[in-house]
Formats: C-alpha cells, sequence, structure tokens
C-alpha cells in the first residue's frame, strides 16, 4: 500500500500537472463571441462605418475610408461623414463623352462635371440608348461601336449586330470588286464595296472583278507585289494600282483566277495556317499563321514578294510536371505546381471529375483521399500568343483556379482553352451543419456534420469535395471541404484576430470584478490580424477528439471496447488529410517539396491506451506525393467560360456564419459567397448576438465537436489523478481516453527552407526565382521559408530573398507590459525564470485568470510544456501560435484540489474517499503550490535554446470562502430579442465550478432556502474540460415574454460537495445576479418596397434598382435583407444593406414579368417579409400625334407618350442640335408659333431616342 | 628652291579647300548663311514645311509622348502602382474587398491628348522660335499670332495640330499663312486605348477582364494582365507593329487572401 502511494506521488510529481487550464482555443471562443455581431445572423454596424474623401492624397477619387483618423491621414481634403455612395459628388453613373461617343459606367459625377463633353447619366452600366452598341460598316472596315459615334458619318449601321465577330464576318463578307471611275480612255480603278463605289466614288462597280482584269480596260496591271490586308490574316497579291487582289500563290495564274475575286476556301491550302509556306499566302491565324514580312533568319523567303504567313504556333512549349507540347496560336492551358483538386495517397492520383462524385457518394473512397493543393500553390494559366507562350497567373492564395476545356476549331481540330475563375471554396465550409445546441454541445452530443442537403450541393458544387474521416464504428463523418482549399496570409497567421477588450465587454457584458480583470487584461491583446486571415481559427475547426472507452475487466485488466481504431495510423492520417484540406492546415508540403510537421499534433488524455503515431511521421508521404503527383485540370463545372463568370451576382462577401435562418437557405448557383445553412437550430439562433452568435459561431466554427471551441484544461491532471484514485478505490468500471489531433496552422520551414531531400528538383528561397513564367509572389515565397521574404513587390522585379540578421539563440525575459500590475506580479525574475504571484507575493487563489507572457530578444517562435523536453516535441503554444514575433502571451485559470478531484471522480464517496487520502491529498497540494511550464523558443532556423525557461506558479490553499461570480453572458445584458420571441436560450459563465438556479421572482436574500425554493436550474458544465478563460459554463432557456423581462440568477459552488452547508451561495458581488432582456418594441416592417407596376426603358438589357425601407424591429429599422425573384434558386443578400435602407442594383435584366420577393431579419431575429411585382418593358415604338389643333397663331400637338418635338422647314424632317424645339419637352402636349399657311414639318422623339423614320406630322394651318 | 615652291603650292591649295568647304557649310546649314543665300537668289521660303520639318525631326517629342503612353495617359500620375520602374496610373480603383472600381479617368483618350499636348507644348515653341530666326535670317519681317496648339489620338496616328496664324514679307512681296497644319505621327496609341478603355469598362461592371477574347480580335496588339497580391491588375497593352505600349492599373473586385474572417 505503502508504495502504491509512492509510486502514485512520483507519477504526480513527474507528470507535474498543470493547470493552465485556458489554453483554449482563446481566440476561436472569445472572438467568436467577441464578433456576435459579425457571426450572428445579421452583421449591423452603428450608423456609417466609413467616411467619404472625395480626393485621397495618393489622388484617388471617391474613396470610402474607415471612421477613424486613416480619413484624416489619407484624404486631402476634408472626410465627409457618410459612405461615397451618399456624396452627391461621388454617386456613380455613365459618364458619356458626347464630342467622342464613349461611354465609361460607374464613374463618378464629379468625374464627369470636370469634363465639359461629359454628359451624366444616372445608370451606373451605362445601359442607356447612347451607349447601345451597333456594327458599323465603312468600305470593306467595321467596327463595333455606339450610334451616337457614329452618326453624321457615311455607313452603314447594324444595330442587331452587338457582336464584335459577327460584325467583322459582316465586312468580310460585303460585296466587293472593281470600282471603275475617271477617265473613259484609260480609267482609275479601285477595289472596294459596292456601296463605297456608288455612294462614294461613284463609279461603276463590277462585282467580283479584280481592277486588273483586262475587260475592263483599267491602267491596272496584275500581281505587281503582294503584301498583307488589315483585318485579314493572308498574303495577298496587289496590282500597279495598289488594289487588292486574290490570296497569295506562287502559281500566278491559278491565284489571278483570270481576273475575278478567288475566295478563301477557294485558294491554295485553305485547310492549313501556311506558316512558312513559300508559295501559298492562305495564311489561317486560327491555325497559326498570319501575313508578315518575311523575316531573315526567322521566316521563309516566299517565291515572289516579302510576305509570308509567320508561324504563329508555339513549338514544345511547357506543361504540367515539367513536360512540353506542341500548342497552337490562341491555345490556353492550365500549368499547376503540383497536384491540384482531390487526390488519392493510396491510389496515387491527382485530379478531379467524374471519380470524386462516385467517391462522394459511396462515403468511402479512399483513406487517403485529400484536397492535394501544395502550400504556396498558384493555378497559371498559359497562351500560346503569335508564337509566344505567355504566362497568366490566376490570382494568388488560390482566390481563383484555372479550368480547362476541350474546343473545337472548324477544321475538326481540338485545342485547350482555359480560365481563370473564382475559386467558390466558401460555400463547401458553409454547407456543413453544425451542432445544433449548445446544450447538445455541452453535453458532448454527436456532432451532426453533413446531413443529406450538405452531401446533395456539395456534390453538385464542382469546387467541393467530401471528405469522408472513417476510423471506427463510433467515430466516422462526412464533411464538406473545399477541393481547392485558399491560401492564407502565411507572415500575418495569428491567434489574436479582431480582439479588441471594448468590443469583448460589449459583447458580453461582463460583471463583476473578475470580469472586468479578464476584460481589461485581455483587452491588452486587442490588435491582431483583423483584416486578414484568421488561421488559427480556420485550421482549429479540423480539430477533434476521439474518445475511446476501456472497461477494466476483472480480472483481464483494462481492455479498449469502443473507438480503438483511434489510436492507429489511420487516425493520424485521416485526420491530418482533413486538416490540410481545410487550407494551409496541418503536416504538409509546399511548391518546394519540403513538408513541416508543426501544423499538427495529438495529445493523449487518460492512463490507457496509446497515442497514435504523430502526424509529423507522414512527411515523407506528403514530400512524395508533392513530387510524384502531377497537377490535372478540371473542366470546373459551370462557371467554366467567361459567359459563365458574368453569372456570379457582385456584392460584398457575407459572413459565411450570417446566415442562420432555415427557409433563407442559399442557392449553390446563384450565390458563390456561401452562407451557413439550415443546419442551424433556428429557434436557437433567434436572438442572434450572445447566444445565438456563439452557437453559430461553434457551428461554423467546429464542424465536427465542442471540444475545439471551448478547449481542454487541465489535460494532465486527470492522467496523474485517475491513476490514483481509480487505483485506491479499486476496480474502476469504465474510463474514456480521448485522443485528440489538434489541427493547426501549416508551419513554414525553418531558415530558407532549403532541405535535406530536394529530389533534384532545388529548394531554398530561390526556387520561387527559377521559373519566369511562374512569377514569385508574397505567398509563393513565404511557403518556402521563414527566412525567406519577397522584395520589390508588385513591380515586375518582384524577389524572394533570404533574410538575413535575427540569427541568434533567443533571450527570454518576462513581458512586464502584458500582465495586470494591480492584481498580480512576476517575482524572482533570472535568465531561468520567474515566478507569477498577486500583487502582495503569494500564490494566487483558485479561479483567477491570469494573464502573463514573455518577451524575446530575436523574432521567434515559442513553445511550452509541463515537462522538460527538446523545442520540437514541446506539445503546447503561446497565442502567437506558429508567428514570429518578440512578445509571447499565455494565459491561465488556476483551479482548486477539490475542483480536480471532483472533476475525476463520479459520486460523492468517490470523492470523499479520495479527499480523506490525506498523502494524496498532500501530494496534489504540494503539485499545485508549485508547480512549472518550460518555455523554449525558437529563431527563424529553428534553433532554440538549450536550457528550458522555467515560469512557476501556485493556487493559494484552504477552503474555498468566495461566493460564484456571474462573469460574461451571452446573450449581452440588458439585450433586445424578437417581437414575438417566446424563449431566449442564454449562456452564464460563472467563474468556477457552480450549481445554478434562476427566478422570475427575486429572492429575498441568498439563503440557501431561498435557493432552494427557485423555481428552475441551469444545465451548467463543472467539467475542468469545459472550463476556458471566462469560467464555466452555464446555460438556460429563459422564457420571454413583451416588453422588460427581468431573471435572477444564483449560484452554489463546489457541487462535488452536495448539501454540504460550507458551499458558498452568489452570483454577483455574493447576492443574486439580475439579468434583463427587452423585447423589440415592434415586428419588424418593410414599409417601402421597389419596384412596383410597369418599368419601361428603351434598349435591352435594362438595369433595375431593387430598394427597401425598414422599420421598427429591434433597432429602428436596421436589419439585413435579402431578396428573391425566383424563389428556386433561393435568396440573395442585398448589396448596400445592414441599415434601414437596402439597395439592389440588377443590371442585365430583361422584359418581362417579375415578382420579387424581401425578406428581413434583424439583430434580434424579428423577421419581415414583403412580395411586389413588377413588369418590365420595351418601349421601341416612335411616339404617335393623337391630335392637333391651330389656334390664333399657336399650334398645339398632343403625343400618346412623352416625348421631344422639332419642328422646321425641312423636307424629311432632317433636324440637327439647333433646330426648333416646340415647348414641352419631355411631356405630351408641345406648343409652338408658326404662321399661317406655311408647311411645317415636325419630328418627335420619345425619352428611349424612338422616332419614326421621315416626319411625325407635316401640316399647314390655314386661317379659318 | 623647287620643294620648297612645291610645298607652299600644297599649303594653300590645302588653305582654299578649308576654305571652300567652311563656305559650304556655312551657306548649306547655317541660318545665316541659307538667308544670305535665298535673299540673293530670292528663293521663296516655306515657313510651314520648315516649321513641320523642325517638329517632325524633334528627339525630344516621341520619347515624351512614349513615357504618357506607358503610364496610363498621364505624364505625371499620382495615384499609381510601380511596375518595372514606371508609374502605372490607377485608372480605375477601389480600395474596398468585393467591390467594383469607380473610374479615376473616364476619358482616357481624351486625358492623353491634353497631356501630349502639354508635354511637347515645349518643343513646338522652341520650333517656333527657330522658325522666326530662319524668317529673319532670310530679311523677312514677320508678324506671328497666338499660337494654338493641340494634340488628337485618331486611329494609326497622333496628330499635332499646329495652329499659327502668321504674315511674312520681304520686299514687296508678302504673304499670309492662316490655315493651321498637322504633324502626323503614325501611332497604334489609338487603338491601345480604345482597348484599355474596353478592359476599363468590363473591369467597372464585372471585374477581371478576359483578355484572351481581345488579343483574338486584334492579333496586333499584345495584351498582358499581371495580377498582384493586393488585388490589383497591371495591364500592359503593346503593339505588335510598332512596339509602343500602354499600360495601367485596375484594382476592382479584389479577394481578400484565406478566409478573410
Amino acid at each position: 500500500m505503502k508504495n502504491n502511494l509512492t509510486k502514485k506521488r512520483a507519477l504526480a510529481e513527474f507528470e507535474m500537472f498543470l493547470l493552465v487550464a485556458s489554453i483554449i482555443s482563446f481566440s476561436a471562443l472569445l472572438s467568436g463571441i467577441y464578433s456576435a455581431k459579425e457571426v450572428s445572423a445579421i452583421s449591423l454596424p452603428s450608423s456609417s462605418a466609413e467616411q467619404c474623401c472625395l480626393t485621397t492624397k495618393q489622388g484617388a477619387s471617391c474613396i470610402d475610408l474607415p471612421l477613424s483618423d486613416a480619413c484624416k491621414e489619407q484624404c486631402s481634403g476634408t472626410c465627409q461623414q457618410t459612405s461615397c455612395s451618399e456624396v452627391s459628388e461621388c454617386k456613380s453613373g455613365c459618364g458619356f463623352d458626347k464630342e467622342n461617343g464613349l461611354c465609361t459606367p460607374n464613374t463618378p459625377k464629379k468625374a464627369c462635371d470636370e469634363s465639359p463633353s461629359c454628359e451624366f447619366f444616372d445608370d451606373a452600366f451605362c445601359n442607356i440608348n447612347e451607349c447601345q452598341k451597333g456594327c458599323c460598316i465603312l468600305g470593306t472596315n467595321s467596327m463595333l461601336e455606339k450610334l451616337s459615334k457614329v452618326q453624321g458619318v457615311p455607313s452603314e449601321f447594324h444595330l442587331d449586330t452587338p457582336d464584335e465577330l459577327q460584325c467583322i464576318s459582316l465586312s468580310q463578307n460585303a460585296n466587293t470588286g472593281a470600282c471603275v471611275f475617271g477617265d473613259s480612255e484609260e480609267p482609275s480603278c479601285k477595289f472596294t464595296t459596292k456601296s463605297d463605289c456608288e455612294s462614294t466614288i461613284k463609279g461603276i462597280f463590277y462585282q467580283d472583278y479584280l481592277c486588273s482584269n483586262p475587260e475592263l480596260k483599267t491602267k491596272c496591271e496584275k500581281q505587281k507585289s503582294t503584301s498583307c490586308v488589315e483585318g485579314k490574316d493572308g498574303v495577298y497579291w496587289f496590282d500597279s494600282c495598289g488594289n487588292q487582289e486574290n490570296i497569295y500563290s506562287s502559281d500566278k495564274i491559278r491565284s489571278w483566277n483570270n481576273g475575278k475575286v478567288l475566295s478563301k476556301e477557294q485558294s491554295c491550302n485553305p485547310n492549313s495556317a501556311n506558316a512558312d509556306s513559300a508559295n501559298c499566302g492562305n495564311c489561317n491565324y486560327e491555325l497559326g499563321g498570319i501575313c508578315g514580312e518575311s523575316r531573315t533568319g526567322t521566316d521563309t523567303k516566299p517565291t515572289y514578294g516579302n510576305y509570308v504567313c509567320r508561324d504563329l504556333n508555339c513549338k514544345d512549349a511547357p506543361d504540367n510536371g515539367g513536360g512540353k507540347a506542341n500548342r497552337i496560336n490562341g491555345e490556353s492551358w492550365c500549368v499547376f505546381d503540383g497536384p491540384v483538386g482531390t487526390g488519392s495517397i493510396a491510389s496515387g492520383k491527382s485530379s478531379s471529375g467524374l471519380g470524386d462524385i462516385l467517391q462522394g457518394i459511396t462515403l468511402g473512397g479512399e483513406i487517403g483521399l485529400m484536397s492535394t493543393d501544395l502550400v504556396g500553390s498558384r493555378h497559371f494559366r498559359y497562351v500560346c500568343q503569335n508564337g509566344e507562350v505567355v504566362s497568366e497567373p490566376c490570382a494568388d492564395y488560390r482566390k481563383e483556379i484555372c479550368v480547362q476545356n476541350k474546343k473545337s476549331l472548324d477544321n475538326g481540330k481540338q485545342i485547350d482553352e482555359a480560365l481563370c475563375r473564382v475559386n467558390m471554396w466558401e460555400q463547401c465550409i458553409s454547407l456543413n451543419g453544425g451542432i445544433g445546441s449548445l446544450a447538445g454541445q455541452m453535453t458532448g452530443g454527436a456532432p451532426t456534420v453533413c446531413g443529406p442537403e450538405c452531401l446533395f450541393q456539395c456534390i453538385r458544387n464542382p469546387d467541393c469535395r467530401l471528405q469522408p474521416v472513417l476510423v471506427d464504428t463510433d467515430f466516422w463523418f462526412t464533411a464538406c471541404v473545399p477541393k481547392y482549399p485558399p491560401g492564407f496570409d502565411l507572415g500575418e497567421t495569428s491567434g489574436l484576430s479582431g480582439l479588441a477588450s471594448s468590443g469583448l465587454s460589449s459583447a458580453l457584458g461582463s460583471a463583476g470584478g473578475i470580469g472586468e480583470i479578464a476584460g481589461s487584461a485581455l483587452g491588452s491583446l486587442g490588435g491582431g490580424n483583423s483584416g486578414g486571415s484568421s488561421a488559427q481559427q480556420v485550421c482549429s475547426v479540423g480539430t477533434q477528439t476521439c474518445t475511446a472507452i476501456y472497461v477494466k475487466m476483472c480480472p483481464g485488466g483494462w481492455k479498449c471496447v469502443k473507438n480503438c481504431q483511434c489510436e492507429e495510423i489511420g487516425f493520424t492520417l485521416q485526420m491530418n488529410n482533413l486538416c490540410a484540406s481545410l487550407g494551409d492546415c496541418g503536416v504538409y508540403a509546399n511548391i518546394a517539396g519540403q513538408a513541416t510537421g508543426l501544423g499538427a499534433i495529438i495529445t493523449k488524455k487518460g492512463s490507457h491506451g496509446k497515442t497514435p503515431p504523430q502526424p509529423f511521421i507522414l512527411i515523407p508521404l506528403y514530400m512524395a506525393l508533392a513530387k510524384i503527383l502531377k497537377g490535372q485540370p478540371s473542366n470546373g463545372g459551370f462557371f467554366n467560360n467567361v459567359g459563365g463568370i458574368l453569372q456570379l451576382p457582385l456584392y460584398g462577401i457575407s459572413s459565411m456564419f450570417g446566415m442562420t435562418l432555415s427557409d433563407l437557405s442559399p442557392s449553390v448557383g446563384m450565390n458563390f459567397l456561401g452562407r451557413a445553412s439550415a443546419g442551424f437550430n433556428p429557434a436557437f439562433t433567434a436572438g442572434a448576438t450572445g447566444a445565438g452568435a456563439y452557437a453559430g459561431a461553434a457551428t461554423s466554427m467546429s464542424l465536427f465537436g465542442p471540444s475545439s471551441i471551448i478547449g481542454f484544461t487541465g489535460a494532465f491532471i486527470g492522467a496523474a489523478i485517475v491513476i490514483g484514485i481509480m487505483y485506491l478505490l479499486g476496480c474502476g468500471e469504465v474510463e474514456k481516453v480521448e485522443i485528440k489531433f489538434e489541427c493547426k496552422p501549416w508551419d513554414r520551414p525553418f531558415g530558407d527552407g532549403k532541405g535535406i531531400f530536394d529530389f533534384g528538383k532545388g529548394s531554398g528561397c530561390d526556387f520561387c526565382n527559377k521559373d519566369p513564367l511562374k512569377i514569385c509572389s508574397k505567398y509563393r515565397c513565404e511557403s518556402l521559408g521563414t527566412r525567406c521574404t519577397l522584395i520589390n513587390e508588385n513591380t515586375g522585379e518582384d524577389k524572394c530573398v533570404s533574410i538575413e540578421g535575427e540569427a541568434t539563440i533567443p533571450i527570454i525575459t518576462p513581458w512586464e507590459e502584458i500582465l495586470n500590475k494591480t492584481f498580480f506580479k512576476y517575482q524572482d525574475s533570472s535568465t531561468n525564470g520567474f515566478r507569477v504571484r498577486t500583487s502582495e507575493g503569494e500564490c494566487i487563489q483558485a479561479f483567477t485568470p491570469v494573464v502573463f507572457g514573455v518577451k524575446t530578444d530575436v523574432y521567434s517562435q515559442c513553445r511550452w510544456d509541463i515537462k522538460q523536453t527538446g523545442f520540437e516535441n514541446m506539445s503546447y503554444e503561446f497565442f502567437e501560435s506558429g508567428k514570429f514575433t518578440k512578445n509571447h502571451t499565455l494565459s491561465t485559470v488556476l483551479p482548486s484540489v477539490e475542483s480536480l478531484v471532483a472533476g475525476e471522480t463520479g459520486s460523492v464517496e468517490e470523492f470523499n474517499e479520495a479527499m480523506s487520502n490525506q498523502s494524496l491529498k498532500n501530494s496534489l497540494l504540494n503539485a499545485l503550490g508549485d508547480m512549472n511550464i518550460y518555455v523554449k523558443c525558437a529563431n527563424l532556423d529553428g534553433k532554440a535554446n538549450d536550457q528550458d525557461y522555467k515560469i512557476n506558479f501556485c493556487v493559494k490553499p484552504g477552503p474555498d470562502l468566495t461566493p460564484p461570480v456571474v462573469i460574461a453572458t451571452a446573450p449581452a445584458e440588458n439585450s433586445v430579442v424578437a417581437f414575438n420571441a417566446t424563449e431566449q436560450e442564454t449562456l452564464f459563465y460563472i467563474n468556477e465550478p457552480a450549481e445554478c438556479k434562476w427566478d422570475l421572482i427575486r429572492p429575498n436574500s441568498p439563503t440557501l432556502e431561498n435557493y432552494n425554493s427557485m423555481a428552475n436550474t441551469l444545465t451548467c458544465d463543472t467539467n475542468m474540460s469545459s472550463q476556458n478563460i471566462l469560467g464555466f459554463p452555464c446555460i438556460a432557456t429563459l422564457p420571454v415574454v413583451s416588453g422588460e423581462n427581468k431573471y435572477y440568477l444564483l449560484c452554489r459552488d463546489q457541487p462535488w460537495l452536495e448539501d454540504n452547508s460550507s458551499r458558498n451561495l452568489g452570483a454577483s458581488a455574493g447576492k443574486e445576479y439580475e439579468y434583463i432582456l427587452k423585447t423589440s418594441a415592434s415586428t419588424l416592417e418593410i414599409s417601402e418596397l421597389k419596384p412596383e407596376g410597369i418599368i419601361t426603358r428603351g434598349t435591352e438589357p435594362v438595369s433595375v434598382t431593387l430598394e427597401a425601407e425598414t422599420s421598427g424591429g429591434a433597432d429602428s429599422g436596421n436589419s439585413v435583407c435579402y431578396y428573391s425573384l425566383n424563389e428556386s434558386n433561393g435568396y440573395i443578400r442585398f448589396f448596400e444593406t445592414a441599415t434601414n435602407k437596402h439597395k439592389q442594383i440588377l443590371t442585365s435584366m430583361t422584359k418581362g414579368d417579375y415578382t420579387l420577393k424581401v425578406k428581413c431579419i434583424d439583430v434580434s431575429g424579428n423577421v419581415g417579409v414583403k412580395t411586389s411585382s413588377f413588369s418590365l418593358q420595351l418601349d421601341g415604338v416612335a411616339p404617335e400625334v393623337t391630335r392637333v389643333f391651330y389656334n390664333s397663331g399657336t399650334l398645339t400637338l398632343n403625343t400618346n407618350e412623352d416625348s421631344i418635338c422639332h419642328y422646321g422647314d425641312s423636307v424629311g424632317c432632317i433636324f440637327d442640335a439647333n433646330s426648333s424645339v416646340m415647348n414641352g419637352a419631355n411631356s405630351k402636349s408641345h406648343t409652338a408659333s408658326i404662321e399661317k399657311n406655311s408647311t411645317y414639318y415636325i419630328l418627335c422623339e420619345d425619352i428611349w431616342g424612338n422616332k419614326k423614320s421621315g416626319c411625325s406630322i407635316e401640316l399647314t394651318p390655314y386661317q379659318t | 628652291m623647287r620643294m620648297q615652291k612645291r610645298g607652299q603650292i600644297t599649303l594653300f591649295v590645302i588653305i582654299s579647300i578649308v576654305i571652300i568647304g567652311a563656305l559650304i557649310i556655312f551657306f548649306s546649314v547655317s541660318n545665316t548663311g541659307k538667308g544670305l543665300v535665298d535673299r540673293v537668289t530670292g528663293a521663296e521660303f516655306d515657313p510651314y514645311a520648315s516649321l513641320v520639318s523642325c517638329v517632325e525631326n524633334n528627339n525630344a517629342i516621341n520619347p515624351k509622348i512614349s513615357e504618357i503612353l506607358v503610364q496610363g495617359g498621364d505624364s505625371n500620375p499620382q495615384h499609381f502602382a510601380l511596375y518595372k520602374n514606371n508609374k502605372l496610373k490607377y485608372l480605375c480603383y477601389t480600395n474596398q474587398f468585393y467591390d467594383r472600381c469607380v473610374m479615376q479617368e473616364p476619358f482616357v483618350l481624351q486625358k492623353t491628348e491634353k497631356e501630349i499636348q502639354q508635354q511637347t507644348q515645349k518643343q513646338i515653341e522652341s520650333c517656333v522660335e527657330e522658325l522666326k530666326s530662319q524668317l529673319n535670317a532670310r530679311g523677312y519681317s514677320s508678324n506671328f499670332g497666338r499660337l494654338n496648339y493641340s494634340a488628337s489620338i485618331v486611329p494609326d496616328n497622333i496628330i499635332l495640330n499646329i495652329g499659327l496664324p502668321l504674315s511674312i514679307s520681304r520686299g514687296e512681296t508678302s504673304k499670309n499663312y492662316q490655315t493651321p497644319f498637322e504633324v502626323r505621327k503614325k501611332s497604334e496609341a489609338y487603338n491601345l486605348i480604345m482597348i484599355a478603355n474596353s478592359i476599363l469598362n468590363f473591369e467597372a461592371r464585372y471585374g477581371a477582364a478576359d483578355i484572351g477574347e481581345f488579343m483574338a480580335l486584334y492579333p496586333d496588339i499584345r495584351i498582358e494582365a499581371q495580377k498582384q497580391t493586393d488585388g490589383s491588375v497591371f495591364y500592359l497593352l503593346s503593339s505588335r507593329s510598332t512596339e509602343e505600349q500602354f499600360s495601367f492599373a485596375v484594382r476592382s473586385v479584389a479577394f481578400p487572401p484565406g478566409y478573410g474572417l
């Protein structure tokens, strides 16, 4: 017995359990709560979040800048206290250049006003008559131009030919021939079109005749020279007069064709490019040949003349995997940095297509399935252009992907055609459901990840795929993940994204001194990377815990009975594959094929079983995958052509966690921006801030389970405690072993990234500069190593270099500024470490949050552990995660001995028995009285200090005499809930494990009797693993009635003591806690909705502005609205919304009848719905004169629609801008003073430019 | 003695060659010389031809035009992105993510014309001064009206329109020149700017113009689109025949990296 106790003590002391309970996913939880307003259903900014600068110091016009000093710093004038869309000078419209007939969309009014020839139209997309294009044919030339630009110029103008290619074709197919004019003895001749000959030259036209035809007896001699013709591909003969003849062929007789026109199809080798042909000039641009002067040494010398078809094709153009291929001119194809899309380690394949669908449907696939895009990789589109291979990189960070299809040419040949388009990865994440309720989360209920609807939508989306995780019978799920995961800003990954103290307190409604301590201390951690990627946040959704169950058999010992496979390599492989498929997370390889192992780690909590192999053992596998697999382009599904891209809606990306109402589920096709699907529990998420938002955040952030959000605490406590207690008490029945896979941001290789094994591919920073067709970028460069940095960014001289310096081993010192000196201090600081104590030098009270940190003299990554070990083996990171900084932050909440023991025992008897074991208790007290964590930091080269830096804590012993305190609530106090809400799920955070009750009636005093008489009990999680920096969560569903609702909360700490009277009672300064919720004063109404009725325009497409105005609800009508014109496509968020005025411009509407449905939701979950109908009609008819009469010298004329009427004596009504206009322009009634007995010609034109050819009316007034 | 005589003769011959050469150079090259010749011969002087010749042969004009074109039609852009030591003007820009850009320079053609006019004004004026001295040297008295100079960019040419009312007289003859004249410079600037306009229109409406289609329709124009990490795109348009380049920057419908939370 004694030996066993000694053994257990040794174990306890050895394992140095440390209650750094709050090494949670701090940012995940708190930023989820802090950004409740963003993560909730609605994101409602207060008034205007931006200021408009008319002209910045850099010269940019009409720029929205944030509401801060940024505007004053950047603006050369005064900042307008509103956004630019509300400033008249910055109002966007169409700028029409009257002089040149040019149209410029999205032009600010002030820019137009500055130009005297500019006319401003409200339609920002220039869907106006003046800007309607048609085909203008002038001679043999053509141009797609606006009508306004060609008026007054003799030409043909075809409004029904808006396509450029058709227009060119029209001109080329125009009848051509010889136009003979001049001296009858020896006439001149010009080869042109019939219309040009007759109207301009006024000659005699001979269709299909060449000017050198002897029948015409012109002075032009045939086939004198060769040259190119503008707008045509081939080499042509020219006669002595300079007229174009037929296509060049060395067979002169054939090509002269007896003086008649010979078509391209009838000329030599019509189906060939004829590149470098000395004898045939029938070039074909599409096939790779075009007319050009013969270059010595490059082109073939033609038999006659100096012009030849130049070869425009590309020989040995670079292809994927280092290969080469011949490409023809105009062909485009995708090139990648390595494997892309879905790949399988087992099959060794990387591609996308039908196979993925099958794999997704069967939910089996191969265990090695993952999204294979390498860290730092980018998609490229190569184009063969006139003999040269040109690279067009798709957007970096894989924001765009390259998709490729086959295209058939006229001669039947198939070529590749590639396109960069937006990567719709967001939809994949948002399709996953999550935990339906916080209650379920707290009790560890099984997660629902990708349900049937999610599966269906995921398969439909060409950029999404299903990632099955099938480890054991009770640990399996499927998630919808991006096929091409997006990249992160590798230099900016941070665990503190978006956190600020003010937001923290307002979101949480902190209460009590402890909350304020937490708030102020945590507030100093604010800043972070609010604008960029929160890699830590994102990767943490891949953090999952598998719980294996062990049962003690007597005899037989402990045996695993459930989820035993979680201890095997399969768990590691599948979880890492999932992790790497979310983004730049986990263990994976970069574009140089170098893989790093710090992006994921597996920990085990429990004394039985084994820890599965760590993810870093997969490094060789991923390195091989990166080198061996070649990228295969996908066809991209829909949106695989330019026309498809135009269908993508053009508005800001909403929070992918924003959408919570189940009946507003979006369509994948129409909304590439994506939202959380109907997996949320609508009732729970009503009243979006706070609890709902938390759930939303939790659900969205954690695809798979609760533990990644709430985090784990006291991880190693159980390891020692359980052994001792369970052994002491005899045969335990069941023990859970929690195997946690922690998915973290991908770690860059240390130093300049030069690997030991580079397989001849090269590595290091210079790898980025090697290929001129794959330009180096910040993302690519930083992925190669911690020392790799891009210089001359975006200048065209970009280069990835290795930065020097910062090579010394880091020296660690205490970070004074982070510590709240009012309550704490560092003691006994030395080069080996320091102690954290209260400001009085005493041990810290249990359940007190402490924020502290260390500084290093060089930029470094710091890690810590409870045991002394090497840097690479340390299990835990500081809040700064993988970022190289000089300041490193940690926080902790220290529990009491009793809470530790209670967390590991199942009943009061067990607890009492454990606590009565004096030596166990003493060993725990000693351990809590002297806890150490060991810190090591590594510089940019990965060199860490050999000696551990020790940080010491101690917990103040003694009985717990302080009552529990409510630290924070969600929703915040005095929040407003929906008008018709009947209940509200609410979270209360208590600073220590406690049991709580609530009632509508205030208890007279905080006594046990009053506590027991309270009607309702909260569900509280008192497990140490549920603890975070704010404490222990308790949840309740509070009934809500109209108006103000007050609730009173009381808590008893130390639940393990059951009815023991030493339990403390309180919730706020020893008394009850009052919590208030209010309902909205009214429902949310959509007071105005436009358009309605009939809308008439002159041309298609038509721009239609949807406008809605909301009122009432929780916040004076401020809400987020969505519209639908076709319910089967779902609802789409208004581009301008989140206030009480909502606007959406639709630019490509065609005529027809439409039913517009609008739904709005405000911050409290009030919903307003309205429907309107409108009809778009086109007016292509000229105005008609309905009535005319003349009296006493005044002519009065009425038209059937608003119009402007010109009048005068011009027969045929040919009027210019200076002609007389009748009074009443743009109305239906027009008057003018005219003389009797004179004939007047009147032409009326409506506001769309419709007018009759000729006159509307001719009249001669007579004296009656 | 004989040798000395030969040497003297040789020397005189050399000196006379030098004098004659100098005289030829003087009368053919210098304005004064030419003027004297004209006076003596009574040859008529065409001031406009002289002015045109001066403008056409001015080596400073073409580089200025090239600089303006390569910087998006601006000689000194204020809001620009640096690319290979060139300032690419932002012709359409927004600082927001996901938003379409706002036109910063709605009328690029007009702006470019104005810039060319402003930047080459000095060269034109120096040619006018040169003309004045030529006229004086030839004994003309002249009366110059106000110089009215502008530049136009049209298909295939950049036209420098010089309006310079002028009356000259010498002896009993006098002439008036009122009609403005043009100096045409072969240039693909019009096509480049029109295509740039189309690209800008597309960017302002939809973001991310597809350049492949433009290049297929206009094979003589090479178009490069360099996407930058901040969401900007640098467009580099160049003529395959004249090697002229028109380049500019756009930032429209940009996406933040990663999840953008």
